[in-house]
């Protein structure tokens, strides 16, 4: 089983900007997703545990993802510690939360795994960060705006945000948040379209991620 | 104490204006903290958020002193610690930029005004049983007027300090005090880089007297 640093984690995320959060019930279109995002440039994976067979999709996925030695592939939607227990016991490199759960990061931190809990007001992102969480996830996104982060990266300098939820695969949008001053987006049905998903139409969605990825290396070198 | 809990928020809310700011050079502080005095703040709030801000506070609260009624707080700070440091030094309140119950109960210990920062009516209600008078909105911006005309009908009596984008214009200070502010902290948008960069202090002294009046003219 591949095992990743927490810093070489955070490091694909701040260097593609861009984590990718998906669930699909079925194991082939998981399977299409990810062989798509991969080949469009994706190394950092977020499948999301949203549905009853999400456990046995993310084992299966992870197997399938061993053909990618530096693909990290990471658990999303976990609520609890004892969930996130489970998937560190199956394999997952990161957790990732839409809320901020102290027993979560407990148990990330025994497995010395990347708890990644989400926040939507300073005062839950600075108790995260003082529970130990080196990145934090903004959600929902596009509620707080890309004006949540630029009011409150001066009163806490060095905090490494994700938003998630709404973020567009657009250089407009994507331009204002990290112009705003996030270091990496997570996006999920703005990519995944259900027309591209219905239709498995894989060749498309390596183009439309490689083409997401392409803005945010460009929008980083005019920063 | 210099100054109690209720003439503290009694002058915010009198004013209506709390500026807040910070500087790394003590004289150019002084002059602006002088300045804005003799534009007619008397609560005024120095900013944590340079490496010698606590220096360059110590100096403030020396000038502070030589005016009676001129009220000095701290603002970002984010713990305890630190809360107790600056109450040590002299400061007649604390602004945090979160709610941290630890910081309350330091500042009950020096009976001193804790001001929490919040965002949902979760923390602001979390910070108002823990004894904050006064709350501050941050980032207001996000939130905007509608948050405020939402709360307070259901938690009647609220007093709201709203930071972050206020802006010194007639439409911004009304849209705020309508929906039910208590008091409104400025401070990019009253302290702007190109006047603290040419030290035009008439123009900031005007700018003051002129969004007091605005303060003034739009709650009557």
């Amino acid at each position: 089983m591949k095992n990743f640093s927490n810093d070489a984690i955070q490091k694909a995320m701040i260097s593609s900007g861009m984590i990718p959060v998906f669930y699909h019930a079925d194991i082939e279109v998981a399977k299409g997703v990810l062989d798509a995002s991969y080949k469009g440039g994706v190394r950092v994976f977020e499948l999301t545990n949203r549905g009853e067979n999400a456990f046995q999709i993310f084992t299966q996925l992870l197997k399938h993802a061993e053909q990618y030695p530096d693909l990290m592939l990471g658990i999303g939607t976990i609520m609890d510690g004892a969930l996130t227990q489970k998937f560190i016991d199956a394999g997952a490199h990161f957790i990732v939360s839409p809320i901020l759960k102290a027993e979560m990061a407990k148990v990330c931190q025994q497995a010395d795994k990347l708890w990644i809990p989400g926040c939507a007001t300073l005062t839950e992102i600075v108790t995260a960060k003082d529970l130990g969480a080196k990145v934090i996830k903004v959600f929902p996104g596009s509620v707080l705006g890309p004006g949540f982060i630029s009011s409150i990266m001066p009163v806490v300098p060095g905090l490494q945000l994700m938003p998630t939820g709404g973020v567009e695969p657009t250089e407009a949008n994507l331009s204002a948040w990290f112009k705003a001053g996030v270091i990496c987006v997570g996006m999920g049905s703005q990519l995944f379209t259900k027309e591209i998903i219905e239709t498995k139409n894989w060749d498309r969605l390596q183009q439309s991620v490689a083409d997401a990825l392409a803005i945010i290396q460009r929008i980083k070198v005019k920063k | 104490m210099r100054f109690s809990k209720q003439q503290i928020v009694n002058t915010m809310k009198g004013a209506g204006i709390v500026p807040l700011f910070t500087h790394d050079n003590p004289v150019d502080a002084q002059e602006v903290l002088e300045v804005a005095y003799g534009a007619g703040i008397r609560v005024f709030e120095f900013t944590n958020r340079r490496e010698n801000s606590f220096e360059v506070f110590g100096h403030l609260m020396s000038v502070a002193r030589k005016y009676p009624d001129l009220m000095l707080g701290i603002g970002t700070i984010m713990d305890a610690a630190t809360t107790k440091k600056f109450l040590d030094a002299g400061a007649d309140f604390v602004i945090s930029p979160i709610m941290k119950i630890e910081m309350s109960t330091v500042c009950h210990s020096y009976d001193a005004l804790w001001i929490p920062g919040c965002a949902t009516l979760t923390e602001i209600v979390t910070a108002r049983d823990h004894g904050a008078e006064i709350i501050k909105l941050f980032p207001a911006s996000v939130l905007g007027p509608g948050f405020v005309s939402s709360v307070l009908p259901v938690v009647p009596g609220l007093q709201l300090m709203i930071t972050g984008g206020v802006e010194p214009n007639e439409k911004s200070i009304t849209a705020w005090f309508k929906a039910g502010a208590a008091c409104l902290g400025m401070g990019s948008q009253l302290f702007t880089k190109e006047i603290l960069a040419q030290k035009n202090w008439p123009l900031l002294k005007q700018r003051i007297e002129e969004t007091l009046t605005l303060s003034k003219q739009v709650r009557k």
